[in-house]
Formats: structure tokens, C-alpha cells, sequence
């Protein structure tokens, strides 16, 4: 980037000096920080942005509006929340610069993108401030990517002062709901690249994976099989409309509950696999909980289709005491980073 | 760490991690104390490398839990409000938290109290159950005493006048009488007798004369006079030390035996000595009163005798109630040799040889047995006699003398059967007399001290000397 202009005065001006420990969520489609124990308090951006050629035209706009932006000498990026109106008003698709859960290898501006939403959100740390922020599990083929990209970010995250430290994502979900099992139970995080799962006993994180299917494989297969120009519509659509728990009345609802199911029986296969796998299990000696959290989990009948999938599989390999939604399923990763955060803290 | 062991630590951290409220406390106290534990092991556990038994005993497990404990403790300390006021909230409001748990933290919190109360209560503890072990064996032995009492031969038998008196069941000896036994040779320091026995001079010492009431029912005499001679035979221990009895302790048995007769000379304390080889002394003349017997009361068919010193004569073995051997074969055969001559030469009584502790009494507190000295164990069928362990004492029968628990205890936990006897006489006359046995028993005491004062009255007519104090000079 040879020429860098910084978003308007007003927002960057945020970034003030931060003195508590900060949970992170980095997911794929957005980045959510906690820094209090108040859950209004919680915020979050878009993890996109909108790539537009260099015009005096199109930044005129941008600075009419109050838009975060950044300028070199090809192009401007709208990133952040922004992201979505401006998509929509040049009627295309944002970029990712995260993909299944992961940086971005085919996006160039990816590092750059995310390190600029990420300072929207987190300001400098005053003294060594604990920071937790979410990274995926292992999972097909994602092992290298996960090393780098966790690097990547701790990197990052080091430079503006904090003391940063990777957490499961579906562990994250455990701290969150299961403090009342003292974290014992399962955590799953279905994001928008990929879905997390962790198995924790006493909060030791026992079986950790992950899933590289979840809301942009949905959409991404709407758009295919329903010939869609993009998938902002689809996601949309998703978001404000499927009802998981009726039968689908039009062929896209149809297509979202085929690769709603698709997701779910891939995941709870691999569930059952991991469970029958692993030796390092101890023998629990209570049934689990299940919490689902995650923007992917928000669609009405999410809960009920899981446990009917989970039931309809035959006996699992441990009891399962009750399948239950996250109390915000957009923040619970976030919360559970700022409670690993704090526990941390001195 | 083994799986089962982290379910095991996990179920005992899980309890004290309810004193969180706050997710991230508790999710530091729950990963900072598995995490010391699991290294604490791992660290032991290459300590013990070389050995591995010692890991395998249930006691090495125990270790590790109780220092678990210490971690959670610990970590429950540094995590928890220091303001006493939140503290004490916690421990007392928190419903979730077991109540076990908050027990043990408190017990914790306060150690430094709790020690001294726990030990202390330890202690408590100890002598209670002590107590009441020895308390449980008395009444058990009481109550077998009771129960199996009617195949005793208990005699408890009334004369005419009402009064108990002392009657042998003469089982083990029917009809024997001793042969009569005189003197054969008497030289300076020593007497011989037709039936062998040996009688030794060197320490005799005289004392006052005997004077003596025999009293009938309530304060009526028997006789008008003062009566002076011996009428019966009381029989002692020492009590003094005792070395092994073997031949290399000769010296030194003969030297304790002269200590013992020095001290029994010097007080007056009984008519005879009879040492463990079997050596007969004569110490206080047969006419005179010995110190021997203090508060005491016997009966035979003429009346009942109020303090023995006065009228009988005593007989001390040098023994002591708790040994293994109470007497020597040497002791036996001149215990019955010395017994055969006294009855010979006064016309005493099968009825009236008896031992110390069955006449003893305590006029303090109105209870037998003041003295133990042959309380049980003493051979009298061996010295002709007949068993006065069967007898109802007219101390307990006439008189309504009591006992309790700590006496029991100290004459071996079983009472003689002749007391059971003497309290179902007692009981039967209260019962005829219409009285309660309480206040036959107040009009008894009466009695008895009135009869005390009498004897006092005789001794001094007879001596125009002060009557010693009551307790008996034994003491060696």
C-alpha cells in the first residue's frame, strides 16, 4: 500500500489507552471484543470490506457519510460495518479476509484488512493487558493455516501492547454458558467459515475440532445450486427469514435446510467419531451438556434440528444432559474470551 | 496422573469451586489448583521412581489428596474477599456451595483454634470411652453378680434379736475343727508348737490392753463387762514392695522383710507378721490391741463387734493385693499353722477368721470396704477356714453400709457375693419394718455411731488412753 489515508478524525479517535483484560472473537464473518463484564457493552464489526478504484467522487461520499475508509494510490477500502451498506450501494459482493476460519490465503489485502477492523475495536493496552482471542480447532487439512494464523494475529496483537493469548473457540463457548457445570461440557461455535467444537471436563479442554463447513459453505451452495449473482442476498435471507423448525416453502428455504442438515450431520458425525477415537477422555461421571452458539446457530428451529439430529443418530458415545442455545449466540465466543482473559489476569 | 485420579481430583476441586460466583474466578481457581496438583504429582512421582511399591499403597494416594487440599485451601485463600465481612457472607450464605465444603474451609480458616479444641476434644474423648468402659464392665459384672446370685451359697442368716450375723456355709470344709495345738518348747527368742508351727520373738513390742463390747440389737449389750480376750482372727496384706521371689533375691527379700517388720514394731500395726519364706513374727502381744483393723465392724451369733482392733487378732502377710503370686507355699502352710494355734489357744471361731476388706468401713461416707486387702483371692479353705466371701458382712446386712462404682473398680470390678446377700437381708428387714430402706438405713447409721462412741467409751475404761485415728497405720 504506497499511500495510506486514516479513516475520519471521529472514529479513529476511538482507540484510547485500554487498562482491563479484552476477549476477542475473531471469527470469519465478524470480530467481536468484550472488555467488560456488562454484555451491552460488547461491540463487533463486519471482518469484510469493499475494494473501489481511486476517485475523488466515490471518497467525497465516503467522507459525507462518515465511513471508515482507507486510500492508496489504486483503490479505496471500505471495511468494517460499513462494509455491507457500501456492498449493497455498488451491488457487490464484500471480500473475506478470513476464510473457513482462517487468514485468507487467496485475499492479499487480508493482514492488512484485519489488523485495520481489529484497531477499530481494540485500543492500545496500558500495561501488558491479557488478551484472549478465538482461533478455530484443528481440522481437515487446516493444521499449517492454523499455526500461521495464529502467529499471525498474537503478532498483531503483541504490537498494540497486550499480552495475547489463543483460545478454542469452542472452549470459549464453554467458558461462557458452563460456569454453573464448573465448564464441564461441550462447546460448539458454528461461525461463518467453520464450526468449533470442544469437549471440556473441569475446563481442560479434552477433544478439540473443527468442521470447515458452516455459514458461508450454506451460502456459498444457495447461491450455486439457486444460481444467485451473490450471496449477500442469500446471507441476508438467512439471517432475517429461514425458519429451520417448519417445512421449507420455496426452493431456496428448501436449499438452506439441505445444507443446514449437511452441516449438522457432518458435525455430529465427526462428534461421535472424535468421541470413539480419543482415550484421553476421563470417565465423566455425569451426562454433558451441549451449548451451540455462533451466527450460523441464530436461525429459528436451529436447536430443535440439532437435537433431533443429534437423537436420530442412535445412542452417542457419552449421555447428553440437554442441548441448549447460548444467551447471545453473536457474543458468546467474545464473552468467553474476556472470562479466560480475566481469569488470567493478575 | 491416571484418569481415575483426575475424576477424583476434579469431584473434590468441583466442590470448592461453588464458593465462586464470578466465571473467571472460578475458572482460575478450578485450572491453578489441577494444574499444582498434576505437577505436584508428576514431581512426587519421579521422587519415588525407584519406588514404585510405595506408589501403589493406598496411603501415598491419601498423601496426595490431603495435599490437594492444601492447594485448594491455598488457592481458596488467595481468591476469595479479603474483606472478613464478604468473606464471612460467602462461607455462610452460599447455598450452591456444599455444606461439607464450607465446613472443612471454616475448620481451615480457624486451624490454628481448631488444633488445640480437636486435641483437646481427643482427649475428652479418650477418658470418656476409657470411663465408660470401665463404668459398662462394673454394672455388667454387677448385674452378673445379681443375676447369677441365687446359685450362690449365700448364708444371711438372723438370731433371734434380729440381728445379722456372720454364718460360714461350711461347704468345703464340713465339720472341721482344729485339732488342739500346744505349746512344746519356748526359748528366748522363739515358741514352737505341737503342730509345727514356729512362732519368732525378736520383734515383739506390747501395746494397750484390749477392752471390747459385744453388742447385741440396737445399743443393748451382750454382756455388761468389757471383754478382753481375742475373739477372732482379721487377716492382712502388706502391701509392702515386692522383689521377685527367687533364690538370688534372698538378701534383699530378707532385708525388705526386716524393713517391714521394723515399721510394723515401730506402729504397733498387728498382733503377727508372716514374711514370704514362711517365717512366723510375733510383733504386738496377743493381749494387747494392734492397730490393724481401724473402722470396722464383724458379727458372729453372740453380737456384733465394733472396731476389730479390740478385739481381734491381726494377722499380716507380707504380700500385696496386685501381685502375680499373692502368697508363697511357705506362707500358706504357716498361714494355717498360725491360724490352727490362735484358734487353739483362744477358742476362736471358724466364723470369726476373716479378712480386713470384708470388715472395713468408712463411717465418712457410710461405705464398705474402706480397705481392700483381701477384698478376693484369700485362700481360706487352704487355712482351714471356711469361705467368708459367701457371708453377708453385718456391716451391709445389719447396718445398711453402701458402696458404689470407683469402690467396685478398685477391688477388681466384682463385688463378693456375700454383699448381694447382705442388701437383700437389709431390704427384707426394711420391708418389715415398714420403712423405707433410706430410712432404716439413717436410723442404722445412728446406731452405728452411738455403738462407736461406745466402743470408744470401753477402750478408754480399759486403757485410760486416746483410741489412734481411725485410719489404719499401713503404709509400707
Amino acid at each position: 500500500m504506497e499511500e495510506k489515508n486514516q479513516a475520519p478524525a471521529s472514529k479513529a479517535e476511538t482507540l484510547s489507552i485500554k487498562s482491563s483484560p479484552v476477549g476477542l472473537d475473531i471469527g470469519t464473518s465478524r470480530i467481536v471484543i468484550a472488555d467488560s463484564p456488562v454484555n451491552s457493552d460488547i461491540r463487533s464489526q463486519m471482518n469484510a470490506f469493499v475494494a473501489v478504484p481511486c476517485s475523488e467522487m466515490a471518497e467525497n461520499v465516503l467522507k459525507q457519510r462518515g465511513m471508515v475508509y482507507e486510500r492508496n494510490c489504486k483503490n479505496i477500502y471500505v471495511y468494517g460495518n460499513d462494509t455491507d451498506f457500501f456492498a449493497s450501494f455498488l451491488d457487490t459482493d464484500a471480500r473475506r479476509p478470513m476464510h473457513s476460519g482462517l487468514l485468507n490465503p487467496q485475499e492479499e489485502m487480508s493482514q492488512h484488512i484485519m489488523q485495520r477492523i481489529i484497531q477499530l475495536l481494540v485500543p492500545r493496552a496500558k500495561r501488558n493487558e491479557v488478551l484472549c482471542f478465538s482461533v478455530p480447532g484443528k481440522g481437515e487439512g487446516a493444521n499449517g493455516n492454523l499455526v500461521y494464523h495464529e502467529a499471525v494475529l498474537k503478532n498483531f496483537l503483541q504490537s498494540l501492547g497486550y499480552n495475547a493469548k489463543a483460545i478454542n473457540e469452542g472452549q470459549a463457548v464453554v467458558f461462557s454458558e458452563l460456569q454453573d457445570e464448573n465448564f464441564t461440557g461441550i462447546g460448539i461455535s458454528f461461525g461463518g467459515g467453520m464450526c468449533n467444537v470442544s469437549v471440556s471436563f473441569m475446563s481442560m479442554p479434552m477433544i478439540t475440532f473443527s468442521v470447515p463447513k458452516s455459514g458461508d459453505y450454506i451460502d456459498r451452495n444457495v447461491v450455486e445450486v439457486m444460481g444467485e449473482r451473490n450471496s449477500t442476498k442469500v446471507r441476508l435471507f438467512k439471517e432475517e427469514n429461514l425458519d429451520l423448525s417448519r417445512q421449507p416453502k420455496d426452493d431456496m428455504t428448501r436449499a438452506m435446510h439441505i445444507f443446514y442438515e449437511d452441516v449438522l450431520q457432518t458435525l455430529i458425525e465427526r462428534l461421535r467419531a472424535e468421541f470413539k477415537r480419543s482415550s484421553q477422555l476421563p470417565k465423566v461421571d455425569r451426562p454433558m451438556p451441549i451449548v451451540l452458539a455462533g451466527g450460523t446457530a441464530k436461525p429459528a428451529g436451529f436447536l430443535q434440528k440439532f437435537e433431533s439430529m443429534l437423537r436420530a443418530g442412535g445412542e452417542f458415545p457419552i449421555e447428553i444432559s440437554d442441548v441448549r442455545m447460548a444467551k447471545d449466540p453473536l457474543t458468546t465466543t467474545a464473552n468467553g474470551c474476556y472470562i479466560a482473559a480475566m481469569s488470567e489476569s493478575k | 496422573m491416571s484418569v481415575d485420579s483426575t475424576l477424583i481430583y476434579s469431584r473434590i476441586v468441583e466442590r470448592y469451586a461453588h464458593f465462586f460466583d464470578r466465571p473467571e474466578l472460578r475458572l482460575r481457581f478450578l485450572n491453578h489448583t489441577l494444574a499444582q496438583q498434576t505437577a505436584s504429582r508428576e514431581k512426587v512421582d519421579a521422587a519415588l521412581e525407584r519406588f514404585e511399591f510405595l506408589k501403589k499403597t493406598r496411603f501415598y494416594e491419601q498423601l496426595l489428596r490431603l495435599w490437594l487440599y492444601h492447594l485448594i485451601f491455598q488457592e481458596l485463600g488467595k481468591l476469595l474477599p479479603t474483606a472478613s465481612k464478604q468473606r464471612r457472607q460467602i462461607l455462610t450464605f452460599k447455598s450452591r456451595t456444599p455444606f461439607t465444603a464450607r465446613v472443612i474451609f471454616r475448620c481451615y480458616q480457624y486451624r490454628r483454634a481448631v488444633y488445640p479444641v480437636g486435641l483437646a476434644t481427643l482427649a475428652v474423648l479418650l477418658f470418656a470411652t476409657y470411663y465408660g468402659v470401665g463404668w459398662s464392665a462394673r454394672h455388667v459384672n454387677t448385674y452378673l453378680a445379681q443375676r447369677y446370685r441365687s446359685g450362690q451359697r449365700v448364708v444371711a442368716v438372723v438370731n433371734d434379736q434380729g440381728s445379722v450375723y456372720a454364718q460360714a456355709s461350711a461347704r468345703h470344709l464340713p465339720g472341721y475343727k482344729p485339732e488342739k495345738v500346744w505349746l512344746v518348747e519356748q526359748k528366748e527368742n522363739y515358741e514352737r508348737y505341737s503342730n509345727g508351727a514356729r512362732i519368732l520373738n525378736d520383734f515383739e513390742t506390747t501395746n494397750h490392753a484390749r477392752g471390747y463390747y459385744v453388742f447385741k440389737q440396737g445399743r443393748e449389750l451382750a454382756d455388761e463387762g468389757v471383754r478382753h480376750e481375742p475373739v477372732g482372727i482379721l487377716y492382712h496384706t502388706s502391701e509392702s514392695d515386692m522383689l521377685p521371689f527367687t533364690a538370688d533375691n534372698n538378701a534383699s527379700i530378707e532385708t525388705h522383710t526386716r524393713g517391714l517388720l521394723e515399721y510394723v514394731k515401730k506402729n504397733k500395726s498387728y498382733n503377727y507378721v508372716i514374711d514370704r519364706f514362711g517365717q512366723i513374727y510375733r510383733i504386738v502381744r496377743d493381749e494387747d490391741a494392734a492397730n490393724h483393723a481401724g473402722n470396722s465392724l464383724w458379727a458372729d451369733s453372740r453380737g456384733v463387734y465394733v472396731g476389730l482392733n479390740e478385739s481381734f487378732l491381726g494377722v499380716c502377710f507380707e504380700t500385696k493385693t496386685e501381685a502375680d503370686e499373692q502368697l508363697t507355699e511357705a506362707q500358706t502352710v504357716s498361714g494355717r499353722l498360725l491360724t490352727q494355734v490362735l484358734r487353739s489357744n483362744y477358742q476362736i471361731d471358724d466364723a470369726d477368721c476373716t479378712t480386713h476388706g470384708l470388715v472395713s468401713v468408712n463411717p465418712s461416707n457410710m461405705r464398705i470396704c474402706y480397705h481392700h486387702d483381701w477384698t478376693r483371692g484369700f485362700p481360706f479353705e487352704a487355712m482351714g477356714l471356711s469361705d467368708k466371701y459367701q457371708v453377708a458382712p453385718v456391716s451391709v446386712g445389719e447396718f445398711g453400709f453402701t458402696y458404689d462404682d470407683e469402690m467396685v473398680s478398685k477391688i477388681g470390678g466384682a463385688l463378693w457375693p456375700g454383699v448381694v446377700a447382705g442388701e437383700e437381708a437389709f431390704n427384707q428387714r426394711a420391708g418389715q419394718s415398714k420403712l423405707k430402706p433410706e430410712e432404716l438405713r439413717r436410723q442404722m447409721h445412728t446406731l452405728y455411731r452411738e455403738q462407736m462412741e461406745m466402743q470408744r467409751a470401753a477402750r478408754a475404761t480399759s486403757t485410760n488412753e486416746p483410741e489412734p485415728s481411725s485410719a489404719d497405720q499401713k503404709g509400707l
